[in-house]
């Protein structure tokens, strides 16, 4: 057969089956039956479609006799049938506060010295006392697994953020349902299974995780690994295990001789806060889980963090000049969270972290390891205000208002959840 | 709330969907009769035993349910149901490394009632065709010739270009040609 004549070479043979079908738009079809009409090829071709396609056809349903019906009633008989508007809506009682400036907070930090490690904090935590909000948890967790995509992730973009944002966001809503056990385990476990089974096919062999096409570190390796440690602790499951480990080899092999993450070294580039804040909360939340070999990599991490001043609250991250407050929540509660010195922190950085969940999440676990009672009424107090602010009604119950057009309402939900924990 | 017509069948499914979300059983119920048929023969199509099937079937509804909030009637529920099919399908195949479970003579010998249906081993040979296509090409033949979808919502269920529908279906019959062309 001349090659001209072989369905190979034909720019058209790619429309014989679906021509077969019927299912070409008509232009297409009316120029494919003029190929036809020119191409013995491409006829003889169509005739063995024809051919398997009639087959295929020919084959019968399988017969069905058993109703699917009772099976899938009794899986869904726990929670099925009830008014979904209805579900739980925290009751918050409202308290009259006089805000607590985070310059009264920095105060404590300073009386106490700078530079206190986390890892002492993850150790000697002291449950609030006094008078306590009703966990606006369950609400959110409700709220967040029903906007989970069918792939598994959370994807920002259709609900006010952006889709570039989906590994990031992903993680840190894995983390959110992993940090509340007791809220999270049953009920959620399927949700949260198929969340980790999409970060997990986000994974190279060499432990990278990511979307961007540079090999350069990135917050969601961080995000992505601090969410996998959490669920590899939590299920003993070997895969998550293998997965893990494989995420923090890539965090060690990816620290730059400074101690820092972000920009490739030596390229005249700074390095980045944000960055090395999530590289190093997962190591140092794998340490915590009985991970080894990380306690250098954490304290050339912790050595950086401490002699990186700020400058008008803003650090490397400064062309993000869309992210309310984010160069500033990040560098300073970032600091925080690590119990760092604030005292060079600028006026934004002593504002109450209300509209701004990630903020409220790292200051909440830093004054929250605090061994002190105003520290503590001070996380108080937040929370209330964080709870009074979480949606009560509509299909958007249980949610956080949008705090920046990343995360979007999925990301301010996670982050505001995690300020519970 | 609104009474439902004693005959379901009446319901479109855009408007049963929305009784799902009011919480009627009734209408979930309709559902489930209306597409586990369809559902069923999808994943013997891709290769699972009759068994699995049925348990793949009950797990892709349930997911409806939990899911029922974001379905839209823009776009048929026969797409979103059979994109929930094919993620429970990729998530049985996954989690244990499985791979497909070989043409069950079992499954295929079970003949309709009227007596149609070719030959056994017809069918087998055709099955065991499909069985040797790629999970990405096997899904895209399942999905036009058994489940009867058009280009545009088969597009829709595998989340690709209606050009790639049309490129995979090319590819996917010229190795079926191929390989029935070496057994027949």
């Amino acid at each position: 057969m001349p090659l001209e004549n072989k369905p190979e070479s034909c720019s058209l043979a790619q429309d014989g089956p679906l021509w077969l079908l019927g299912q070409l738009p008509h232009e297409e079809a009316a120029a494919f039956e003029r190929h036809l009409a020119g191409c013995p090829g491409c006829t003889t071709r169509v005739a063995e479609y024809r051919k398997i396609a009639e087959g295929l056809k020919a084959m019968p349903p399988v017969p069905f006799e058993t109703d699917l019906a009772p099976r899938v009633l009794e899986h869904l008989a726990e929670n099925a049938w009830t008014d979904d508007a209805g579900a739980a809506q925290p009751v918050v009682r409202r308290r009259r506060f006089i805000a607590v400036e985070v310059a009264a907070a920095a105060a404590i930090l300073v009386g106490l010295g700078a530079a206190v490690l986390l890892l002492p904090f993850l150790q000697q935590r002291t449950p609030l006392a006094g008078p306590v909000v009703q966990s606006p948890v369950p609400s959110a967790l409700h709220w967040l697994a029903k906007t989970q995509d069918v792939s598994g992730a959370w994807k920002p973009g259709a609900f006010g953020g952006s889709d570039s944002q989906t590994l990031g966001v992903t993680s840190i809503v894995l983390y959110s349902f992993l940090k509340h056990p007791d809220v999270a385990k049953d009920r959620y476990a399927r949700t949260v299974r198929r969340g980790v089974q999409y970060l997990m096919s986000r994974e190279r062999p060499d432990g990278f995780i990511g979307t961007s096409l540079s090999e350069l570190p990135t917050r969601e390796q961080g995000l992505a690994t601090l969410a996998l440690v959490r669920a590899a602790a939590q299920w003993g499951d070997t895969k998550v295990i293998h997965a893990a480990g494989a995420a923090l080899g890539r965090i060690r092999q990816t620290q730059s001789s400074d101690g820092s993450w972000g920009h490739a070294p030596g390229q005249g580039t700074p390095a980045d806060v944000t960055v090395t804040v999530w590289h190093l909360h997962a190591l140092i939340e794998a340490e915590t889980s009985g991970w080894k070999g990380l306690r250098p990599s954490i304290e050339r991490g912790l050595a950086w963090l401490k002699e990186t001043r700020l400058a008008e609250g803003r650090e490397a991250y400064a062309r993000a000049g869309s992210f309310p407050y984010g160069l500033t929540s990040t560098s300073d509660a970032g600091k925080l969270f690590l119990l760092a010195d604030m005292r060079g922190g600028s006026r934004e950085a002593r504002k109450l972290p209300l509209d701004d969940p990630l903020r409220a999440y790292f200051v909440t676990r830093g004054l929250g390891a605090l061994d002190d009672a105003t520290a503590l009424s001070w996380v108080r107090n937040l929370r209330s205000l964080m709870a009074d602010r979480q949606v009560k009604s509509g299909t958007d119950a249980g949610s956080w208002e949008p705090s920046d057009p990343a995360g979007g309402r999925v990301g301010s939900t996670a982050l505001a959840t995690l300020a519970f924990d | 709330m609104t009474p439902m017509p004693a005959d379901h069948s009446a319901f479109s499914d855009a408007r049963l969907m929305e009784l799902v979300r009011e919480g009627r059983r009734d209408a979930f119920v309709e559902i489930v009769h209306r597409y586990q048929r369809i559902l069923v023969n999808f994943f013997v199509r891709m290769n699972a035993s009759y068994s699995t099937a049925e348990d793949l079937g009950q797990t892709t509804f349930a997911r409806l349910y939990e899911y029922r909030d974001r379905y839209r009637p823009s776009a048929p529920l026969g797409a979103f149901l059979h994109t929930l099919a094919l993620h429970a399908w990729v998530d049985w195949t996954r989690e244990e490394r499985r791979q497909p479970e070989p043409a069950d003579v079992e499954t295929l010998s079970r003949k309709p009632k009227d007596g149609g249906g070719g030959r056994l081993d017809d069918r087998m040979d055709l099955q065991a065709a499909l069985g040797s296509l790629s999970e990405k090409l096997r899904s895209v033949v399942v999905l036009t010739y058994f489940q009867g979808l058009s280009r545009q919502d088969v597009a829709l269920v595998l989340g690709v270009p209606v050009g790639t529908v049309k490129s995979r279906l090319f590819l996917a019959m010229e190795e079926l040609r191929e390989h029935l062309g070496e057994n027949g």
